[in-house]
C-alpha cells in the first residue's frame, strides 16, 4: 500500500510516517502544493493524506487534481480544528475524509485502514485478528467461527485496537475514538476502563488470550506476545 | 438635566425677575408722571382759590363760596398758627377713592385759614392699573415667543449633536461597521464628529487587530503542541522505555493534551468573537438535542440519571457548528455536575431552552458561572470554560442566558 502526506510541518510529517511506515505502507511526502501536485501526476497511491493549507496552494486545489485524474486513491483531508467550511469544502469536492490538527497517530491510521477497506475491498474485507473475525460490512463478530455479541462501543473499540495492533493506544486517542468531541467534556477517561474489562472479559470467555494489555497508566496495547 | 432645559430655565427664571422688578418701577414711574401732573394742576387752582378769597371779608361768605367749589376745604385756624409750608400727599378715602390733597394756609381777611385743595386720582389710577397691567401682558407675551424661538433655534443647532449622541449609543465596538456621523456645516460639531470618528475608527482597528493576534496566536501554538503530541505518540511504541520513563512520558502527553484543548477552546471563543461563524441555517433545535442525547448514553448510564424531556419542535437561524457546541456543552455541564442517580431535564418551547440537573447549592454567585476559568471544583481537570463559551454563542445568536437554582436543581434557561 502507497501513501502520500501532503504536510508542509516536517516534523509532523516525519511522525507520520514513522507511524505509518511501521504499519507496513510504504510513505511518501511533499512539503509545499507544486511538488505534491507532480507526485499526484507521476504516480499513484491507494490513499493521499492531505493538509488544507500549503505552501503555494490550497489542498482542496489537490483533492481537485486527484478527482479529475479518477485514480482509486481515497483522500483524507488534514485541517486545523474549527475550521468547518474547509471540511464541508473539501467532503463536497470528494475527500473521503476529514481529521482535525491536532490528532492521534492511531486515529490517522484506523481512519487509512478503514478507508482503504471501503476502497479496494468496498467494505467486504474482514478484519481477522488470529482467531478472531470482524465482519466490516455486517459488523458480526466471531471468535472460531462462534458468534461473540459485543455492543457498538465494544465493537469500535476492538476495530480501534485491531488496526493498531502492537501499538500503545493512550487513553486520550481512545477516548476521543470511542466519544469524538465529547469526550473533552467529561471524564471519559473512567469509561474506558469500563468498556475494556467488559471487552477483554468477553473475549477471554470465548477462549481468546488476553490480548489487552495496560501500559503504565499510559494507555492499553493489543497485541500477541505474551511478554 | 438636558442643555436645552437648562438652558431654558435660566431663560425662565431671568424672564420672571425682570417682570416682577420691571412691573412695579413701571407702576411707580406712572404713577409719578400722574401726581406730578396733578400736582401742577393742583398749585394753580391754589393760586385761583387764593386770589377768589382775597376778596372774601367774612366766614358766612367763605361757606356760602365753598358750597359750590367741593374740591376745597377752608377751616379758620387760631390766630397766633406759625405758617407752615404747603404740603402735597396722597389721601384714600373710603373705598376706591382716591386722591391727591395739597394743603396750604392762607390769611383771608386778617386771619389764618387752612385751606385744602383736592384732585381726584381716580381715574388716574385706573389708567395706569389698565396700562401696566396690558404692558405686564406684552411683556409675558414677549417673553415666551422669545423664549419658544430660542428653544426651536437651539434644537436646530444642537441637533448634529444629538445624532452624534445617539449613534454612539448604538455603537459597538464588535459591530463590522464604522460609525456613520451626518455631515453638520457647525464647526464645533462637524470637529467633534471628525475626533469622534478617528477615535472610533482607531478602536476598533486596534481592537481587530488584538483579536486577529489572538486568534492567530492561538492558531499558531497548535501546530507545535501537534508537533510534541505526535512525538510522543511515536515515541510510547518504544518498548524500552521503563516505568518510570513511562509514567513521566505519560504526565507531558497528558498535559499538552490539556494545553492543546484549552487553546482550541480560547481560539473558538476567539473565533466566535470575531463572528467567524457567518454560515447561518435554518435548524430544528428538538431534532439536534434528540440526536445528541443518545451520545452521552454512556455517561448518564455511568450516573445512573434519570433523564426527562419535554421537546417541542423550536427552529432557529443558528450557525449549525456553535448550536451544537452549545447543546453539548449545557447537556455535558449538566451531567458532569449532577449528582449520582440525580436528574437531568431538558425542556424546549417556543420560547425557551431549559437544561436542569440535580445538584447541591452553588458555592459562588450566578454571574460567576459564566466567567472564564472559574470552576466549580478548583481541583477538576475541566477547562471552566464550557459555560463561558455557552455564553458567547448565546450573545452571537441573541439569545439570553440565565442560572438559577431552586430546591436542589441547577437551572440553566436560554431565553430566544
Amino acid at each position: 500500500m502507497k501513501l502520500l502526506l501532503v504536510e508542509d510541518e516536517k516534523h509532523l510529517a516525519e511522525s507520520v510516517i514513522n507511524y505509518l511506515t511501521h504499519e507496513g505502507y510504504i510513505c511518501e511526502w511533499a512539503a509545499d502544493f507544486k511538488k505534491a501536485s507532480e507526485k499526484i501526476q507521476l504516480f499513484l497511491y491507494d490513499c493521499a493524506l492531505i493538509d488544507i493549507t500549503l505552501p503555494g496552494g490550497t489542498g482542496l486545489n489537490l483533492v481537485q487534481q486527484l478527482q479529475r485524474l479518477d485514480t482509486a486513491a481515497g483522500i483524507i483531508i488534514i485541517s486545523a480544528k474549527n475550521s468547518l467550511d474547509d471540511k464541508i469544502m473539501g467532503l463536497e469536492i470528494g475527500a473521503d475524509d476529514y481529521i482535525t490538527k491536532p490528532f492521534h497517530l492511531s486515529e490517522l491510521n484506523a481512519r487509512i485502514k478503514s478507508l482503504i477497506r471501503r476502497r479496494a475491498f468496498h467494505g467486504k474485507q474482514d478484519v481477522v485478528f488470529r482467531e478472531i473475525t470482524i465482519q466490516t460490512d455486517s459488523l458480526e463478530v466471531s471468535v472460531n467461527q462462534e458468534a461473540l455479541v459485543l455492543t457498538k462501543k465494544e465493537l469500535d473499540l476492538l476495530l480501534y485496537f485491531i488496526a493498531n495492533q502492537n501499538r500503545v493506544l493512550t487513553k486520550e486517542s481512545i477516548a476521543e475514538h470511542l466519544w469524538g468531541e465529547h469526550a473533552d467534556s467529561l471524564d471519559s477517561l473512567d469509561f474506558i476502563y469500563t468498556h475494556i474489562k467488559n471487552l477483554r472479559k468477553k473475549l477471554i470467555e470465548k477462549g481468546c488470550s488476553d490480548y489487552i494489555k495496560s501500559v503504565y497508566g499510559m494507555g492499553y496495547k493489543f497485541t500477541e506476545q505474551t511478554k | 438635566m438636558r442643555l436645552l432645559n437648562r438652558t431654558a430655565t435660566a431663560y425662565i427664571i431671568a424672564s420672571i425677575l425682570v417682570l416682577l422688578v420691571s412691573i412695579p418701577i413701571f407702576y411707580f414711574v406712572l404713577h409719578h408722571l400722574f401726581a406730578k401732573q396733578a400736582d401742577s394742576t393742583l398749585q394753580s387752582r391754589k393760586e385761583f382759590v387764593v386770589s377768589k378769597l382775597g376778596e372774601i371779608n367774612n366766614e358766612l361768605e367763605i361757606k356760602n363760596w365753598t358750597r359750590f367749589e367741593d374740591d376745597i376745604e377752608v377751616s379758620r385756624l387760631p390766630s397766633d398758627t406759625a405758617p407752615l409750608p404747603d404740603s402735597i400727599y396722597d389721601r384714600i378715602m373710603g373705598k376706591d377713592d382716591y386722591f391727591r390733597e395739597l394743603v396750604t394756609q392762607a390769611t383771608i381777611y386778617g386771619n389764618p385759614h387752612r385751606l385744602v385743595i383736592r384732585s381726584s386720582m381716580l381715574e388716574n389710577h385706573e389708567l395706569i392699573e389698565t396700562i401696566v397691567i396690558s404692558q405686564a401682558l406684552l411683556l409675558a407675551v414677549l417673553l415666551i415667543c422669545l423664549l419658544l424661538i430660542n428653544r426651536r433655534i437651539s434644537r436646530q443647532v444642537w441637533q448634529p449633536f444629538y445624532d452624534t449622541l445617539a449613534k454612539l449609543k448604538n455603537y459597538s465596538i464588535n459591530q463590522q461597521t464604522h460609525l456613520q456621523l451626518s455631515h453638520t456645516s457647525i464647526e464645533e460639531f462637524s470637529e467633534l464628529n471628525e475626533v469622534v470618528d478617528k477615535m472610533t475608527r482607531k478602536i476598533q482597528a486596534d481592537f481587530i487587530s488584538l483579536k486577529q493576534f489572538t486568534e492567530n496566536a492561538s492558531h499558531e501554538i497548535q501546530t507545535p503542541l501537534a508537533i510534541i503530541q505526535s512525538k510522543l505518540e511515536v515515541m510510547i511504541q518504544d518498548e524500552e522505555l521503563s516505568r518510570e520513563q513511562m509514567q513521566n512520558l505519560q504526565i507531558i502527553y497528558e498535559t499538552t493534551g490539556r494545553l492543546s484543548k484549552l487553546n482550541q477552546a480560547l481560539l473558538l471563543l476567539t473565533k466566535i468573537e470575531n463572528n467567524q461563524f457567518v454560515h447561518i441555517e435554518r435548524l430544528n433545535l428538538k431534532e439536534l438535542i434528540e440526536a445528541k442525547l443518545p451520545l452521552f448514553e454512556d455517561f448518564i448510564t455511568a450516573k445512573n440519571l434519570t433523564v426527562k424531556s419535554a421537546l417541542t419542535d423550536r427552529w432557529v437561524q443558528m450557525n449549525a457548528p456553535l448550536a451544537r457546541v452549545m447543546l453539548t456543552n449545557l447537556i455535558s455541564n449538566a451531567i458532569k455536575h449532577n449528582t449520582h442517580g440525580g436528574t437531568l431535564e431538558i425542556i424546549l418551547t417556543e420560547t425557551y431552552l431549559t437544561v436542569s440537573n440535580s445538584g447541591t447549592a452553588p458555592t459562588q454567585p450566578a454571574e460567576a458561572f459564566f466567567d472564564r476559568f472559574n470552576k466549580a471544583n478548583p481541583n477538576s481537570d475541566s477547562l471552566g470554560l464550557g459555560l463561558a463559551i455557552v455564553k458567547e454563542i448565546c450573545d452571537y445568536a441573541q439569545f439570553k442566558i440565565h442560572y438559577d437554582y431552586q430546591g436542589n436543581i441547577h437551572t440553566l434557561r436560554v431565553q430566544f
